[in-house]
Order: structure tokens, then sequence, then C-alpha cells
């Protein structure tokens, strides 16, 4: 299982460690405030844009 | 000394606006609704689709809008979590960093959100409506557990997310083509949190 290490390092990239699920890039870290650890997921999205035409009205049939 | 913390599964799922019947019940799984789309993810079929984004030549409106897409998400592995000593997630707030939205680089382009703890089947968000995403780490939480508490502490219908509706408006002078993920740039939008 995926872990992190909440040692006392103060160095931030050194407490940070990446896994890579099937779906979600997670990322952990503490919060040197409030003690709690950072969380982080994201998700991709995409957007296709077509070109329509419009219609004449006033077509002869 | 050093302490071994599993980190938290997140499933994001997509949701069908235009369901009429609210999922409530099921809000958690994957499956059990008729709204029920898929789960997000980082891969091009995993991916939240905009759709119906077309733009007609003969039509002087000034936007090309898409379908509202609906998202919600919850933590799969809480019980796991607990067993660990962290018993909830809270300061969730829903972004999009520099660099991830390239997309929205581009002149024209328009991502908005609203969050609801209500199903709001064929949601009319008009331009202008809800929020923009920020390309910085908002200072404040900005999706709250489904019933208004601004934290998760379990994995059931009860403790999922609320809705967040998402819609994009397009300029009508918006270049067509196909975008984000399966196309050209970047749409990646990204929840952070704590946990503890």
């Amino acid at each position: 299982m995926a872990t992190i290490n909440a040692t006392s390092s103060t160095n931030r990239a050194n407490r940070m460690r990446m896994s890579k699920s099937r779906t979600l890039l997670l990322y952990s870290d503490v919060n040197v405030t409030s003690g709690a650890f950072l969380g982080a997921a994201i998700f991709v999205s995409r957007l296709s844009v077509n070109e329509v035409t419009a219609t004449n009205p006033f077509t002869v049939g | 000394m050093s302490v071994g913390v599993p980190f938290p599964v997140i499933q994001f799922s997509s949701w069908r606006n235009s369901e009429l019947a609210d999922p409530v019940g099921t809000r958690h799984l994957v499956s059990g609704a008729f709204a029920y789309d898929k789960p997000l993810g980082l891969g091009c079929s995993e991916s939240l689709a905009f759709g119906n984004l077309r733009l007609n030549l003969g039509d002087n409106s000034p936007f090309a809008s898409s379908n509202v897409a609906v998202v919600n998400f919850s933590f799969p592995n809480f019980g796991t979590l607990q067993a660990s000593g962290i018993s909830e997630i809270s300061n969730m707030k829903i972004w999009l960093p520099a660099g991830s939205g390239t997309v929205l680089d581009l002149p024209g382009s328009h991502l908005q959100f609203q969050t609801s703890a209500t199903w709001d089947p064929n949601l009319v968000f008009p331009s202008g409506a809800g929020q923009p995403f920020l390309d910085t780490l908002p200072s404040q939480f900005n999706v709250r557990r489904i019933d208004g508490s601004p934290i998760i502490n379990s994995f059931n219908d009860a403790n999922v997310s609320e809705w967040i509706y998402i819609r994009m408006f397009l300029d009508a002078d918006f270049p067509v083509g196909t975008y984000g993920a399966c196309g050209s740039g970047m749409l990646r939008l990204r929840l952070t949190y704590d946990f503890h």
C-alpha cells in the first residue's frame, strides 16, 4: 500500500510522495501549520467543439 | 518518529444531468442510479466530457454553451483511513491550477461551476452564473459534504460531496477542434483537501 512518511523533515520535497493509481494521481504532505496531511487528486476533462451550418428554411421540396 | 498513513482513495464520478430521478441512496456508488454516468480519472475514456458545443454559423448568439456536467466525489477507503487514525477529510477545494487548463488560455473560453446540495435535473446554468475556477489555491474551502458540513468522515451515501455543476461557455468565434484529454491542450481539475 502506498504510504506517506510523516517524518520531521523540513524539506517539503522530501516529504512528498507520489502514487499513481488506476485513475488518479495522489500526493500528500504535512501541513506544517495545522498538522493535517494534505492530499490532492486530479481528473481530466475534454471538449469537442463542432461547427454546424444553419439550415435554409426556404428550401423547395 | 515516522508514521505510515494510507492515502485517501478518491472516487470522482460523472452524472447525467438530464436524468430526473435523484440518485439519493447510491450517490457514493458507481452503479445503481439512472443518472450515473462513469468514473472520472486521468485517461481519455475517464475524462469529464463537455458535450453539445456547437458553433452555429447562422446564429448570432455570442456563446456556445455545453451541456451541464455534474461531478461528485467520495472516499471509498475511509474505513482503512480510520484504522490508521484518520478521522475526517476537510478543507476541500476544487480549482484549476495554473498550467492545468491551457484550453482556457485561449481567448473566449469560460468554465463556470456551482455547488449544490440538491439534485437539479436539466439545470439552467446561464453564462455568468456560478463562479469561475480559480487558477490559484482558493483561500477557503469551496466544496462541502452533501448536507452542508465542511467535513467527510465516512463512506456512504451521506458522505459524498455536494453536486458540482460545471458548464463551459465559448465565444462564437472559438476555433473548432477537440481539446483537453484526447485532444489538444490540457484541462485538468484538481481537488485539494486536508485529512487528519
